[in-house]
């Protein structure tokens, strides 16, 4: 035979029927041709019959765990995909109202900060004359005895809220010396960057301007008093206002 | 869509499972150690896994042996050792099985066991051994096998008449070796 690829092409049913007749007219007048058809159908079922057979089980249980595994990872891509957006902007305003809800509830304030609420203080009534109310605010405030307060006397009070939302008093006060300003923020326990007044920690001082300030926590209120004289004086004025401290 | 997910998962185990001992027999073969089978193996059925949606649905055990057989071929066989036997490729180079007057095929077959005709089978060249597996043992036809080895059809008529012309030699080598045959068989 000419073409003996066409004989195993013949046992494997991979020939056209022109080549077909061809080999079956070999294989009847040849009985070389035929003894090689033979040896092949043999040694291809001898293949079959004897060829190992593998154990899987083990291989295949990691396969299935792992396509177990792929899809949760696709789960959660697909999860992330779809909602990278929203995921996105609920991240971005837990960090806004985060940070919001930080700067309106903190219980501390920084200097700058204690400076910026002074400044930007607009009262949204004032009046020279207390109300039962403020006249109770103010004797809290001003709990000392009557002889320690009759040398500071108060001008107007002023009531607003900051734009961070706390309630603040003003009160403008003076004595012998001169003018001062008492501001009552409610809501803070501390502050922050201001220098602590010599041994006694209750109080803390710091320049505004060209004003000093005296800063001291009453009450959950930041109490901070400001006038154009050094912080000794203020101290000591601090402690006749509000001798509770 | 979870449940999209897990119906897709379910369908393709189901056919892969039966056709499981098929995909991890020819990855033994291929790679002749069950270590890097068994790698091959979970990385083809990874892929598999991943390509279902793109399966067309005609024959799924063409489609997995496919999916091995390239992936052994890119892949696996360039990190194998020892030296790549595929020169004999020459297509239309086929020999006869057996000459005549050479080992009765009674002799030589009936005194074999499974695991030297795996030997003999390992020894023979990639291309071949590849090519013999895929037809005689997985029974893909030379379409599905060209589609796989990547190669014309020619070829793989070529590769499979020379591929079991070798597993023949190596059988009977072996059978001398091991003495389970007489020299006086290949002088009678």
């Amino acid at each position: 035979m000419n073409e003996p690829i066409k004989l195993h092409s013949y046992i494997d049913g991979e020939l056209s029927a022109e080549e077909l007749r061809q080999v079956e007219l070999e294989l009847a007048k040849n009985p070389a041709v035929a003894a090689e058809y033979e040896r092949i159908l043999r040694l291809k079922s001898f293949l079959v019959t004897h060829a190992e057979t593998f154990n899987s089980e083990e291989t295949w249980k990691i396969c299935t765990d792992r396509f177990v595994e792929i899809d949760r990872t696709k789960r959660v891509d697909r999860f992330v995909t779809r909602n990278a957006w929203g995921l996105c902007a609920v991240i971005f305003c837990s960090i806004i109202v985060g940070g919001m809800m930080q700067r309106n509830n903190s219980a501390s304030v920084s200097n700058s900060e204690v400076a910026s609420m002074m400044s930007s203080f607009t009262p949204e009534r004032s009046g020279k004359t207390f109300t039962p109310d403020e006249k109770k605010f103010v004797q809290g405030i001003f709990s000392s005895a009557e002889n320690s307060i009759k040398k500071v006397w108060v001008d107007e009070v002023m009531e607003g809220r900051l734009d961070t939302g706390r309630l603040m008093r003003r009160y403008k006060l003076h004595d012998a010396e001169g003018p001062m300003v008492l501001d009552v923020i409610a809501g803070i326990t501390n502050v922050n960057g201001m220098t602590v007044h010599g041994t006694d920690d209750q109080y803390k001082s710091g320049r505004i301007g060209e004003s000093t300030t005296i800063a001291w926590i009453k009450d959950s209120s930041g109490v901070f008093l400001t006038a154009q004289r050094d912080p000794e004086s203020l101290v000591e004025i601090a402690r006749k206002i509000c001798p509770s401290n | 869509m979870l449940f999209g997910r897990r119906d897709k998962r379910d369908a393709f185990e189901r056919q892969a499972e039966r056709v499981f001992p098929s995909i991890f027999g020819t990855a033994v073969r291929l790679c002749r150690s069950r270590e890097e089978a068994e790698d091959l193996c979970q990385e083809a059925m990874v892929r598999a896994y991943e390509a279902y949606d793109r399966f067309d649905g005609s024959n799924f055990k063409a489609w997995m042996l496919r999916i091995v057989t390239n992936l052994y071929i890119n892949k696996y066989r360039q990190r194998q050792r020892g030296p790549q036997m595929g020169s004999l490729d020459e297509e239309n180079a086929a020999e006869p099985v057996g000459l005549e007057g050479e080992i009765p095929d009674r002799v030589l077959f009936d005194e074999a066991l499974g695991t030297e005709v795996e030997a003999a089978l390992a020894r023979v060249p990639d291309d071949f051994r590849t090519a013999v597996i895929l037809s005689d043992l997985e029974g893909l036809s030379y379409q599905e096998i060209a589609d796989a080895t990547e190669v014309p059809i020619g070829t793989v008529r070529s590769r499979i008449a020379r591929g079991r012309a070798l597993l023949r030699k190596e059988l009977e080598t072996y059978a001398l070796r091991e003495g389970l045959i007489k020299l006086a068989y290949l002088d009678a």
